[in-house]
């Protein structure tokens, strides 16, 4: 049942996709630009994630983290 | 995830985006090409220095990223850490009125028997010795294949310190569809982990998968929405080897393993663990002053009862001559595994028990600021040569959880993170 809200909030979301007016290829150079860039520096969220999942209890809501153990 | 929706052009200059989307259009390269166009080989090197207050550890973190495309459809990329820590940690947390002497921050000299502990008393943490100094080496090698609206992802790493050794890989692929309006990302890995604690004799495994699953949609032309979902499964040894309880009442000959003063025990969380979270992302991009602000919110939730909320404002401020300021803003609140407590006044019927900080309720707030410069064409090899220079504050406080507080302050701690990074695209 955990699933479900996600689920549902994914579905929801491609039904929105498929109704978003077009925004044509020569349409997009602001989305290309470095700051528009969903993980614009992945090496400096690499360590941040890694001191995050060392100091709290949550993980998830990236990429696949990195490894060790943390424990101090 | 690959955000460069059309191509990943890196000028502002508007004509030069409109001929890189042009080419991008249907018919105008073959797909693989299409696919990836603007990818070039990148090496980044990155220098860390995170401190916690008062003498706690700090870790000196060296990081290097390469990324090489061997044909017009396929890329690898490599990573690689190297972090070394020093300094004390805290091992136990116990009810002030039975610490038999303190003998500074560092330790005690025993717990007073004779003396009975009451819930809801003052307690207080007890360190190890500020001796402790390891290096951990981790490399991840992967590699991405692009098609024409498919792009598949593997990877593997390894990770060793002297206590720890941890081996993982990570498979996904990325779908875009709708005109590449919209992209649908999954994932799976799992990590094969191995705990050998340097002072117990002690050899246990750990293991777990990993499912994730996105979604990105661009909104407008200066706009777009990310939500993903993820789901893990840890089983086996999931304690922290080093970590002690006070456990009043606790029969010497029980499971747990003794922790060297009576009532003092090595810490025993449950072997499974199922650990889910949702996320959402907004990206938007404001013309006059050429910047993007990014919005992240996360929920999760566990099955040892943990719930937190982690909400994160980064924004990107492009200035002149390849100026680059990059203020954010973060904060996280969890609350408390149902087995965490300070101190146990009495055995729990599950055999379940950990003082770990990291397990109680507790908020966190951070803030940052980078400064980046770029050159382009500076010499004949390199296309690109960026320096990054940036630091940031976090203060985790008990009295900083969502909804009010309840665990004790004296887990409270802060850290101050530096970083210093060379990026060079040829």
């Amino acid at each position: 049942m955990r699933f479900a809200t996600p689920l549902l909030g994914i579905g929801a979301l491609l039904m929105v996709g498929a109704c978003t007016p077009n925004i044509r290829p020569w349409e997009r150079g602001i989305l290309a630009k470095p700051q528009m860039a969903v993980q614009p520096n992945a090496i400096e969220d690499a360590l941040r994630q890694h001191i995050q999942i060392s100091k709290e209890a949550s993980s998830g809501g990236h990429s696949a983290g990195g490894g060790g153990c943390g424990c101090n | 995830m690959r955000a460069e929706v059309v191509v990943a052009a890196t000028k502002s200059d508007a004509i030069q985006a409109l001929m890189t989307a042009a080419l991008a259009l249907p018919g105008m390269l073959p797909p693989a090409e299409a696919a990836h166009v603007g990818n070039k080989p990148e090496t980044d090197f990155q220098y860390g220095h995170y401190q916690e207050s008062s003498d706690r550890i700090s870790v000196d973190v060296y990081q290097g990223l390469a990324v090489l495309p061997i044909s017009e459809s396929l890329e690898t990329r490599s990573n690689w850490v190297v972090d070394t820590f020093s300094g004390a940690t805290p091992v136990l947390t116990m009810p002030a009125s039975v610490v038999q002497a303190s003998s500074g921050a560092s330790g005690i000299n025993g717990v007073d028997a004779s003396k009975t502990a009451t819930a809801g008393e003052r307690a207080v943490q007890v360190m190890t010795g500020a001796s402790t100094r390891e290096t951990r080496y981790g490399v991840d090698l992967g590699f991405s294949y692009f098609l024409d609206d498919l792009t598949l992802h593997a990877s593997g790493s390894r990770s060793e310190e002297p206590d720890y050794l941890s081996h993982a890989y990570h498979i996904g692929v990325d779908w875009e569809f709708n005109q590449k309006l919209n992209t649908l990302s999954l994932g799976f890995g799992q990590n094969f982990d191995q705990v050998e604690p340097t002072t117990r004799p002690l050899s246990e495994k750990k293991t777990d998968y990993q499912i994730q699953i996105g979604f990105s949609q661009i909104l407008s032309k200066k706009s777009l929405l990310r939500l993903s979902a993820g789901y893990s499964h840890s089983s086996g040894y999931l304690s922290n080897p080093y970590k002690k309880v006070f456990i009043q009442g606790l029969a010497a000959d029980s499971a747990l393993q003794s922790g060297g003063f009576d009532n003092v025990f090595f810490e025993n969380r449950p072997d499974k663990r199922d650990q889910w979270s949702v996320s959402l992302g907004y990206i938007q991009y404001f013309a006059a002053p050429d910047s993007a602000l990014h919005l992240d919110y996360r929920f999760f939730t566990d099955s040892w009862n943990i719930a937190s909320h982690t909400f994160e404002a980064v924004y990107y401020q492009p200035l002149a001559k390849g100026w680059m300021l990059t203020p954010r803003l973060r904060y996280y609140s969890q609350t408390e595994a149902d087995f965490y407590q300070d101190f146990y006044v009495l055995p729990r019927s599950d055999g379940h028990y950990s003082s770990d900080f990291r397990l109680a309720g507790f908020g966190t707030l951070s803030g940052g600021l980078k400064v980046s410069r770029e050159w382009q064409h500076t010499t004949p090899l390199t296309e690109s040569i960026k320096l990054e220079a940036g630091f940031e504050y976090s203060t985790h406080a008990a009295a900083l959880q969502l909804g009010g507080k309840t665990a004790a302050d004296l887990t409270d701690f802060s850290y101050l993170l530096i970083t210093g990074a060379i990026k060079i695209q040829f």
